[in-house]
């Protein structure tokens, strides 16, 4: 299965000083597949034309490829039909439009329930949400290993949470929050759950039937797709109530010289030209996505995720982060008195491509009182082989360095 | 990029700040990419001349760039510490590493990295502005 689903990806062919690329950075962003760039160079080349609007013969194939992967996404979440499905630039614009949304139904004395693991994009907008309604904000326990402490999780700890916004699966640790005793506590008690599905979408299969939540936002470039997409998948009725994101083209009713009315759903938030190439290509990503056993690949992931950090404990000084329980896909490690950044520009010579830094996540290096890690992140194409050249990219490294 | 002078300069302990007495906090310089920081401290010797120290988180980079302008501002008053940095700074967006940032020739000009040892020559050249 590997070999076919590499040779779909021209990047991973690639050299990085004079050695094949070793890409382990898809928790920041993902090469593409053939049929992308294929699907975008496509749109660009033979019928480039604006949505929506066009009624020549180019336009109307560019609205129609725009509103097929519309349905694909909604096929590719079994998102349930009180879910629309809105393109945004990619899940820190999709969070920022739910959390500024949800502004006018905040009051002050409600809470905002986050959790210290998530990535700034699922941080900062609610700060500032907080910040304009007058609300609260509340922080999940955490464990030493950053996985969530469930046992603090009574009914009275939910008492005044209107809104709960918690990340899918850590884009430090590759841990994976309990979703669906999350889902249920936040039914229980009458409160919008928000998910960042940034990391988790590409990962494991989601099935918005059965993983009830308000809002999931994601990335597409994180799912082998095209930059600057996103895909928001958000409860109708909650949309219903909030002002559109932006003012203009394609996302009013009617214009009046003194006041203007609205579009109805989904068009009223995808106001001006939207990144039609990117959307376009997004199709092709989730089609790749479901050409392949998403189950099989979350396990080869598990596998060699588990096969890296084995042969990281073994180097000396090296301390690896977060649980190795519920996670997939992501290790993030330290390394006594040798600072990440030194060692990634290092590993990249072998050709390694491995993320450093504090991975937007201030909260969670200050849990682990760190200030930045190398994190390594698998897609489905990433060989034990890989594995192999990492760790042995890393001890060569550590050689110098230390 | 990476040279054994770079690293002895890193790891050179001679700047690095240890609580000694005189020395009072000049400025944070923060490298907000990744959040390493290095604090500079200083003491007036006399009325013309100054000491440096340095003590952060930070790659070798920034490290060794923390030691050198330590290492070169030693015995200049605090206005000609300022005019040093001001001047090679500017060398160093011309293109020139000279003999101050020759350890650090090994980084290209266009790379991400150089951040890592501009911030704190910049950081302090804006904090003697202020």
């Amino acid at each position: 299965m590997n070999s076919d689903i590499r040779s779909q990806f021209p990047l991973l062919s690639e050299k990085v000083h004079d050695k094949q690329v070793v890409f382990l950075d898809n928790a920041s962003t993902t090469p593409k597949p053939q049929s992308v760039i294929d699907a975008v160079n496509d749109y660009y080349t033979h019928y480039c034309s604006n949505i929506h609007r066009s009624v020549y013969s180019f336009g109307e194939k560019a609205s129609k490829a725009y509103e097929d992967s519309r349905e694909v996404a909604r096929s590719f979440f079994s998102a349930p039909d009180d879910m629309t499905v809105l393109f945004t630039a990619g899940a820190t614009d999709g969070l920022n439009f739910v959390a500024r949304g949800l502004i006018p139904s905040l009051s002050e004395g409600d809470t905002i329930l986050l959790s210290p693991i998530d990535h700034h994009a699922n941080l900062v907008p609610w700060q500032i949400a907080a910040e304009k309604s007058g609300a609260n904000i509340k922080y999940i326990p955490i464990t030493e290993d950053s996985t969530f402490d469930m046992a603090a999780l009574d009914d009275s700890f939910f008492e005044g949470v209107k809104v709960c916004a918690i990340t899918g699966m850590s884009n430090v640790t590759g841990y994976l929050p309990p979703l669906e005793k999350i889902s249920a506590l936040c039914r229980k008690n009458n409160i919008i759950f928000v998910i960042d599905a940034a990391q988790l979408a590409s990962h494991a299969p989601v099935d918005l039937g059965n993983l009830s939540c308000d809002f999931f936002a994601t990335s597409v470039h994180k799912m082998y797709g095209p930059t600057g997409v996103g895909i928001l998948l958000a409860k109708t009725s909650l949309l219903e109530d909030m002002p559109p994101r932006l003012y203009g083209g394609g996302m009013i009713d009617h214009v009046g010289y003194e006041r203007s009315t609205w579009a109805t759903i989904p068009e009223r938030f995808e106001g001006g030209t939207p990144n039609i190439a990117g959307v376009i290509g997004t199709k092709y990503a989730l089609e790749f996505l479901m050409s392949i056993n998403r189950e099989s690949a979350k396990k080869h992931e598990v596998d060699i995720l588990s096969c890296l950090r084995s042969a990281l404990a073994n180097i000396d000084g090296i301390r690896l982060i977060g649980p190795d329980q519920d996670t997939c896909s992501v290790c993030s490690f330290l390394v006594e008195s040798v600072h990440a950044h030194d060692l990634g520009t290092l590993v990249d010579h072998s050709g390694v491509a491995m993320r450093t830094g504090h991975h937007c996540a201030q909260l969670l290096m200050r849990h682990f009182n760190a200030h930045s890690t190398s994190r390594l992140s698998f897609g489905v194409y990433n060989t034990f082989e890989e594995v192999d050249i990492a760790v042995k990219a890393i001890r060569d490294s550590l050689e110098f360095l230390r | 990029m990476y040279s054994l002078e770079l690293k002895q300069l890193a790891t050179d302990k001679t700047h690095v700040y240890a609580d000694e007495p005189g020395f009072e906090h000049l400025c944070s310089c923060r490298n907000r990419t990744c959040a390493d920081y290095v604090d500079i401290y200083v003491k007036r010797i006399d009325d013309h001349t100054v000491e440096m120290r340095h003590k952060g988180e930070g790659c070798m980079f920034s490290k060794a760039s923390a030691h050198v302008l330590c290492e070169r501002v030693k015995g200049m008053s605090m206005n000609d510490a300022k005019e040093y940095l001001v001047q090679n700074l500017e060398r160093l967006d011309n293109g020139e590493y000279g003999e101050v940032f020759a350890a650090f020739s090994g980084i290209p000009l266009d790379s991400s990295r150089t951040v890592c040892y501009r911030y704190v020559w910049a950081g302090c050249r804006d904090c003697f502005s202020e």
